[in-house]
């Protein structure tokens, strides 16, 4: 009997340590992760880009082959001057002269932004995040100083990213308008959309996850982001066997609340620290959904370019699909 | 002293690049694009970016190399940078925000130094923007029509980099030294290529390397366009224009018109104008493969009511 009791608790140990969990993680498995998908020191001691790298010349020059018809459409959202349950700091449109009151010729404005967060449509740098004192490369992170950051900054992506683009609609697959707050989104959701899709993703690639946030904003009105669809930690291996350079969303990325207990966005952790890609939050899928749609063809060539704000720690920006 | 006037009034007769104002004002009807995309059109020169020309730029990515033609934001305050770029870190390494750093920026984005775009809503001429639409519908909340959000799917074209000083045989050009009809006749005859339809013509004229080897300087004299040149960019039917200053030459050699340039593109033809981008680094990609098109792509911020964005012009070799 206890010989019995044994054998069993034996074979759910082997059963729990070789199986990765699809739809339950824990604050050790995301610890563990944090080394098993590490990119640290993949392109060097030096190195600044992480998983840009991947998107080559050879890449890029494949990607421009994409452009069959010439229709651009922007993966934007227009910036909201409204505080909102989901927009904390608004984007300031200050007018400094206007038609009744010009400077000579000239109007002019002045823009202010405090883009992180789950309003404004940005990408973060590799130096937005770290853990256990690091960030991406095991950089220290008291590089991030007053001055800004002196490592891993936007500017290191200053000649832009221009490779292929795939959108992952996830509504569109489970015959939705949009998910639900809360909703999360598995591997298994990642794989059943490619075979639907007919695409895979592969190396240097740009993934855009469509949860139809801003089309169930538009419905319901803004809610608090503490609860909101997107990608549920285990994806962050799945990603990382497709090598890709980018991840994006038109929410946080990560599902909130994370389900995994004391961490609240281990997509964003594993990400931007371990694997050191990149991330476009915010973006704005719904005319690429339905454009994408009209063709049944989810790849494109993607381009965007952050600010070059020296020591920055990402950038508001206007990514654009072009078919 | 009467004699001096007299050949000082010769002299300006004399010299063929000469405007007046009331040549701009005429200018102003004869370049002008009003009514040609329709009554209600806001993108102007930009509508010649037609899909067939997106498909055709796309083409132009042979080696796949990438180049910013964005200068970093500068946050010194200059000569020519009165309104430095605001980058304030909320939350830093010895003070995160758990895991997390921040910052907020604020930009002051037309004038003189940072990399931006002007939208048709910038600039009025007798009370009238691009197509007749009135100044008074730039309010206090932003500009009604003609907004950046017109351009929000991007420029995605051929540009050709139009390099003076590389023409000239010079590192920079000096301040104040006006570009004539000529100097791009002798580019295009230089380089074999021709500028057309739908092409974004950008214009080096050296302003960062003079910068760097010189400091910053007060650039009321700054190189740039002479506005003889506008009808020649009508001609070429170009979607846009940028420079690495502000595309006009300061002094604008015209008495009583500060920025022609800027007034003709904007007001008459409706073609949109990217200012103090830095063509330092794709000129030198330019003249190492012989080859001054490229693919470039740019897209503002969407800002809604915005009379242009800071951004960053991507060419692609």
């Amino acid at each position: 009997m206890c010989r019995i009791v044994l054998l069993v608790a034996a074979g759910a140990l082997l059963c729990q340590s070789a199986e990765t969990p699809a739809r339950h993680a824990t604050k050790a498995d995301v610890d563990k992760w944090m080394t098993e998908l590490s990119n640290w020191n993949r392109w060097g001691k030096g190195d600044q880009m992480g998983t840009v790298n991947l998107i080559t010349p050879a890449k890029r020059k494949q990607a421009a082959a994409l452009v069959t018809e010439g229709v651009p459409v922007s993966l934007a959202h227009n910036t909201d001057t409204q505080k909102a349950a989901d927009n904390g700091s608004p984007f300031k449109l200050k007018m400094l002269s206007t038609g009744a009151h010009p400077a000579g010729q000239f109007v002019v404005d002045d823009y202010e932004v405090t883009y992180h967060g789950l309003a404004h449509t940005h990408m973060d740098a590799l130096c937005h995040m770290s853990w256990n004192g690091k960030l991406y490369n095991g950089i220290p992170m008291t590089a991030v100083t007053d001055a800004g950051a002196t490592q891993l900054a936007v500017t290191a992506f200053r000649s832009g990213i221009f490779t292929r683009g795939i959108l992952v609609d996830i509504p569109r697959l489970k015959g939705l308008p949009y998910l639900e707050p809360g909703t999360a989104i598995y591997p298994e959701d990642l794989e059943a959309w490619e075979k639907k899709a007919n695409v895979k993703i592969g190396a240097g690639d740009v993934v855009f996850i469509r949860t139809g946030r801003w089309a169930r904003r538009a419905a319901k009105g803004a809610w608090d982001p503490a609860t909101i669809a997107g990608l549920y930690a285990t994806c962050a291996k799945w990603l990382k066997d497709r090598d890709v350079a980018m991840v994006g969303s038109d929410a946080a990325t990560d599902v909130m609340p994370s389900g995994v207990e004391g961490v609240v966005q281990p997509m964003h952790q594993l990400l931007l620290v371990a694997m050191g890609t990149p991330i476009f939050d915010n973006t704005d899928l719904e005319a690429l959904g339905d454009e994408a749609a009209k063709r049944n063809r989810w790849a494109f060539l993607l381009t965007a370019a952050p600010m070059a704000v020296t020591n920055g720690t990402g950038s508001p920006l206007n990514p654009t699909a072009i078919f | 002293m009467k004699r001096l006037l007299i050949s000082a009034l010769l002299l300006a007769a004399s010299d063929p690049h000469h405007a007046t104002k009331a040549d701009v004002d005429k200018m102003m009807t004869e370049l002008s694009n009003w009514g040609r995309w329709g009554k209600a059109d806001e993108m102007g020169s930009y509508n010649l970016i037609t899909a067939a020309k997106r498909q055709e730029a796309a083409a132009l990515v042979k080696d796949g190399t990438a180049i910013s033609l964005s200068h970093d934001a500068l946050t010194e305050k200059a000569p020519d940078n009165p309104d430095p770029f605001g980058h304030k870190m909320m939350y830093t390494g010895a003070h995160p925000n758990g895991d997390w750093f921040m910052d907020e920026y604020t930009v002051r984005f037309h004038g003189l130094a940072h990399t931006h775009m002007d939208a048709l809503a910038h600039s009025s001429w007798n009370g009238k923007m691009y197509n007749g639409f009135s100044q008074m519908d730039v309010t206090e909340k932003g500009a009604k029509e003609l907004g950046i959000t017109g351009f929000r799917n991007g420029i995605f074209t051929r540009a050709l980099l139009l390099d003076i000083p590389r023409l000239k045989g010079l590192p920079y050009l000096e301040p104040g030294t006006a570009i004539y009809p000529e100097d791009l006749d002798a580019w295009e005859k230089k380089s074999g290529v021709k500028v057309g339809s739908g092409d974004v013509l950008l214009l080096r004229t050296g302003r960062w390397a003079r910068r760097a080897a010189k400091g910053a300087w007060d650039p009321a004299k700054i190189a740039g366009l002479h506005v003889s040149t506008v009808p020649w960019l009508k001609k070429r039917d170009v979607a846009m224009v940028g420079s690495d200053a502000c595309l006009d030459v300061l002094p604008s050699l015209v008495d009583g018109v500060i920025q022609p340039v800027h007034q003709l593109l904007l007001i008459a033809m409706g073609t949109p104008i990217l200012d103090n981008l830095d063509l330092e680094a794709a000129g030198a990609e330019a003249a190492k493969r012989g080859r001054p098109a490229f693919l470039l792509t740019a897209s503002p911020l969407t800002v809604k009511g915005g009379t242009g964005s800071p951004l960053n012009p991507v060419a692609v070799f």
